[in-house]
């Protein structure tokens, strides 16, 4: 059974649970700006209008550059559940990201993300003119004849697809392209290409697919990124093959590690499935941003001063076992921007055959003069 | 009027009992309706079409003493269905996410032999909600059952979205623990 199968399995619930739960609730309704924030605002308002606040930020406050406009942390999660790993140690835990604790880096670019979504979904502000060079030049690394393209627009502008016998190519406004090749293809006898396949295995599995898509990944320097070891619950270890174009220094490394991709995945009878290539839209750069330093993030961690997907408070440093830097690049960010992921022990999630669970906590990268509104934990899943 | 004359009516073939269910019940069909497919005109179909089908059920089934419920359930079904069969509605990024949601609370979600009918499903289902205190008994119902937003609930139960969540996801987890105890094997 699937999820959607059991999401229709719920109209077994009890009728007299569902009339209840269609009962307006006892509780009043949160009033969500008190008199006290009211006042607050109030207050602020007549410092700002005397000239008080500026003297006062101007005195305490960080430097900021005025040319930089502010950055707004983007809260929303995306679907449910909680990032977490598993894994039996956290050196388990692998990746090629180009940072490393020893990086020195001062400033990062910060780019604003070019899409807008609606109450539905649905997406506003892309390139249709880069979506359909994009699916062009997929379909013509794949072999297809693109001189008289047949691209499919009817779901345009969010989506234009292209098919031809065994392949079918798709790109979304976040310039994403995926292939679905039908049938699967198969790798040759010695190579294992399965989900739980070993780290060595995955490895020439990718070096195979490196060599005989060229074309599509399309990187003149491609680097391997087999990430990120975690198990199922089940006590299955499992890798995804990436790869993302090299830099010519640490910066553009890391941009094209977070920006520039392109991946392959398995069906359950280890034949590929489907590729997937992302090129980001970073046309709409915001400005160099500083950038602080991994310890001082950690300071901010552990003062509350982060976002995240897991309901649990971080009670000590020696929970915090892992750091790295990336981009958050979820479609619903408003800005592309870099932060350091805390992988965090959880003691609450431990299973019983000695998997541990690390969650990801996230803290702005970018110096907090610049963010608008820094998280602040508030304990609000303790409630 | 009464459940009970309603459902005789329908009993009795008269057409009345579809004028006297939607004039008490239509309203909320079509809000419920409207709050899966998100489309006026569809839900004013799946309102009909609820009665339609209810006309076709009764009898056998006798509703009296749960007659939103049944009426309820029949929109559910044709609205979902409604979301999956017409991709005008660009509800299927709504889907998925409750479907990845409903994903995590099966122990095994591609195991066959894991399957179990209707029967137990449903015992094991109610024993689950028996068992939750009666709000966080009415938020999971509202996500799972109504199919209402997490922005929604939260403003209906007064909470944070991030306590919602939460509790959600604590449910999923505590009725994927009662779905293994209760015979769902790994």
């Amino acid at each position: 059974m699937r999820g959607n199968d059991f999401l229709d399995k719920m109209e077994l619930i009890d009728p007299a649970y569902v009339e209840a739960a269609d009962e307006k609730p006892k509780r009043k309704k949160r009033q969500r700006t008190t008199w006290g924030a009211l006042a607050a605002c109030f207050a602020i308002m007549v410092l700002a209008g005397t000239g008080i606040l500026q003297e006062f930020w101007a005195q305490d406050g960080p430097e900021r550059d005025p040319d930089l406009p502010l950055l707004t942390i983007s809260e929303e999660a995306e679907g449910m559940g909680y990032e977490g790993y598993f894994a039996y140690d956290i050196s388990e835990l692998v990746n090629a990201n180009p940072w490393n604790e020893e990086t020195v880096i001062d400033t990062l670019p910060v780019f604003q993300n070019p899409l807008t979504y609606d109450e539905n979904d649905v997406a506003s502000g892309g390139d249709e003119g880069k979506m359909r060079e994009l699916l062009l030049d997929t379909a013509k690394s794949l072999g297809l004849n693109t001189d008289q393209p047949e691209v499919d627009e009817s779901e345009a502008p969010a989506k234009l697809k292209i098919a031809s016998a065994g392949l079918e190519i798709e790109v979304d406004q976040a310039l994403g392209a995926e292939v679905r090749f039908r049938p699967a293809v198969s790798l040759p006898e010695n190579y294992h290409f399965t989900h739980y396949a070993s780290y060595a295995e995955k490895a020439a599995a990718a070096a195979y697919l490196q060599d005989r898509y060229r074309d599509f990944i399309g990187f003149d320097d491609p680097q391997l990124n087999l990430a990120i070891g975690d198990y199922t619950i089940y006590g299955q270890q499992t890798y995804d093959i990436l790869f993302f174009e090299n830099g010519k220094d640490t910066e553009e490394k890391i941009l094209n590690y977070n920006f520039d991709l392109a991946a392959f995945y398995c069906d359950d009878n280890g034949e590929l499935f489907i590729a997937r290539k992302w090129q980001a839209d970073l046309s709409k750069k915001l400005g160099d941003y500083p950038i602080i330093r991994a310890e001082e993030a950690k300071e901010l961690l552990l003062n509350g001063n982060y976002i995240t997907t897991v309901p649990y408070e971080i009670s000590g440093e020696e929970q915090v076992k892992k750091v790295e830097l990336i981009y958050r690049t979820g479609r619903h960010e408003a800005c592309y921007m870099p932060y350091y992921r805390f992988y965090v022990e959880l003691p609450q999630e431990a299973r019983e055959n000695g998997l541990k669970s690390y969650g990801a906590y996230y803290v702005p990268a970018v110096e907090s003069a610049y963010i608008s509104n820094m998280p602040l934990w508030d304990g609000g899943f303790n409630e | 009027m009464d459940d009970k004359q309603i459902v005789e009516l329908f009993f009795s073939r008269d057409e009345n009992a579809i004028r006297e269910s939607a004039a008490k019940y239509g309203a909320r069909l079509y809000a419920l309706a409207h709050g899966i497919v998100a489309d006026r005109q569809t839900a004013e179909e799946c309102e009909h079409d609820t009665y339609l089908e209810a006309w076709n059920r009764i009898p056998p089934h006798e509703p009296k003493n749960y007659l939103y419920a049944f009426l309820a359930r029949i929109t559910r079904h044709i609205a979902l269905n409604c979301c999956r069969d017409r991709a005008r509605l660009k509800r299927s990024a709504f889907l998925c996410e409750l479907s990845r949601e409903m994903e995590a609370c099966i122990p095994a979600p591609d195991d066959m032999d894991s399957r179990i009918d209707d029967m137990m499903l449903r015992e094991i289902l109610n024993g689950f909600l028996g068992g939750l205190p009666e709000e966080k008994r009415n938020l999971f119902i509202r996500r799972y059952w109504y199919l209402d937003s997490i922005a929604e609930i939260a403003e209906r139960f007064a909470l944070s979205e991030n306590k919602v969540k939460t509790t959600l996801f604590r449910c999923r987890r505590q009725l994927r623990e009662h779905l293994e105890k209760g015979g769902y094997k790994i």
